[in-house]
């Protein structure tokens, strides 16, 4: 149906609706006005300068849907620390999926969620949901992985405070916390909530994951 | 038949079709900050009453203008609450912003807490439309950007809808900016703010973005109030 669209727009002289990016950009804190964490080279590269563009933060890092010109792509995916979706409703090959879990693993989230049964699409959602789940406990308590707490800790090694937040950040999603037990790991909380999230869409401008 | 028996009859035709009655807005505060000039925002009253605090900022505060707008007065950022609370957490705001020159940034909120400056707002300036969730606490976040084609003295009309967890940002009707958020969740209020950076020079009566008016409203059934002043 594409194909027959593009075929029209291109005999009525009109040029092709453009379609959304999605990319996962490392934050930027505080760089440029007006103030807030923004996706970096969004805020303070020139090649992107006025792009529009929506934003999911995980933690370190953000899910980025942006409408980019072929320069500006290649300009953002050049950088060492820029991952582009490709196709969003394949399921990843095994490079891809490898160079996914890569790229979570250098960025301080949990790689095992990800594999070849995966698309794009179920993997950035993922992410983009969980984030929520983080963006909720920073609201009430700064940054949940810091100093010694990982992904391999578990309820148990929490503060109560801490404990008490994170899973109160999952239920005010209306997420189920249910079955979660103290040796139950940060990761394995995620990926349990991030399961029941799996197949809601995220919402972007001009579409959604 | 009478008026009130048609709409009844209609709204049960459309529930019977699985038409969902027609949504009116109904509105919970109004500003068209019209004022003595130069009064501060903090001592003028809304046009639906009630107050504005500033929740955000250092002092400066901001000033009504000689043309009934309210712009900032300071080099800071700054964050104005109203007293009044949106009876919903699902609310609209919509702002009127007079560009008159591109200096800073200004812009209308919602689900803004009283006591301090956390809330989602659309933001405009540097002919881009910003959707932000401002948390004065945790630090700001950028929801989206849209790069925008802005001319100078020209009234920009921004609105803000938050539905759930769905934040949204409008210019002149049009819809920008759509993105997921869920870490306000309550209801709250109207709020009005800006930022100005260090280095550039403190708004005029006749430079900047001002805001000329600002509205909030919420959802209802109208088939409901239609009901409501019918005087059978």
């Amino acid at each position: 149906m594409r194909v027959v669209l593009l075929v029209t727009l291109a005999l009525l002289g009109l040029s092709a609706p453009s379609e959304a990016g999605f990319y996962l950009v490392p934050i930027c804190t505080n760089c440029g006005m007006p103030p807030g964490t923004k996706p970096k080279y969004f805020a303070d590269s020139p090649e992107l300068v006025n792009v529009s563009r929506t934003s999911a933060y995980y933690d370190t890092f953000a899910v980025v849907s942006a409408d980019l010109t072929p320069d500006q792509h290649n300009f953002l995916v050049s950088q060492p620390d820029v991952l582009a979706a490709e196709s969003l409703d394949t399921n990843l090959t095994k490079a891809q999926a490898g160079r996914l879990q890569s790229y979570l693993a250098s960025h301080g989230a949990p790689s095992p969620w990800v594999s070849m049964v995966d698309t794009y699409r179920s993997a950035f959602r993922r992410l983009a949901w969980m984030g929520q789940v983080m963006q909720l406990f920073h609201y009430r308590d700064g940054r949940l992985f810091s100093g010694r707490i990982d992904h391999r800790t578990r309820l148990a090694e929490l503060h109560p405070d801490y404990r008490e937040w994170f899973v109160g950040s999952a239920a005010g999603m209306q997420l189920t916390v249910e079955g979660l037990t103290d040796d139950t790991t940060l990761e394995e909380a995620l990926k349990f909530w991030s399961d029941q999230r799996s197949h809601v869409p995220f919402q972007f401008s001009g579409g959604g994951l | 038949m009478t008026l009130w028996l048609r709409r009844l009859v209609l709204a049960g035709a459309l529930s019977v079709l699985g038409i969902p009655p027609l949504s009116a807005q109904t509105v919970f505060f109004t500003d068209t900050f019209t004022d003595t000039a130069s009064t501060s925002l903090s001592s003028h009253t809304p046009n639906s009453g009630g107050t504005w605090a500033q929740t955000g900022g250092p002092g400066g505060g901001w000033r009504i203008t000689d043309a009934n707008r309210v712009r900032a007065n300071d080099i800071f950022w700054m964050v104005f609450s109203s007293s009044i609370q949106a009876p919903s957490a699902d609310a609209t705001i919509t702002g009127v912003i007079r560009r008159l020159t591109n200096v800073n940034w200004i812009g209308v909120g919602g689900r803004g807490n009283t006591s301090d400056a956390r809330m989602y707002g659309c933001l405009l300036g540097s002919n881009t439309l910003y959707l932000q969730e401002l948390d004065s606490i945790a630090g700001n976040t950028e929801l989206g950007t849209y790069a925008a084609s802005l001319a100078n003295d020209t009234d920009y009309t921004v609105t803000l809808t938050m539905t759930g967890t769905t934040i949204k940002c409008f210019l002149d009707g049009v819809e920008r900016i759509s993105a997921t958020d869920a870490t306000l969740s309550a209801a709250g209020s109207v709020t009005v703010f800006g930022f100005n950076h260090g280095g550039n020079p403190v708004s005029t009566n006749t430079t900047d973005h001002h805001i000329d008016s600002v509205q909030g409203t919420v959802t209802g059934s109208s088939n409901r109030l239609s009901l409501v002043n019918v005087g059978r």
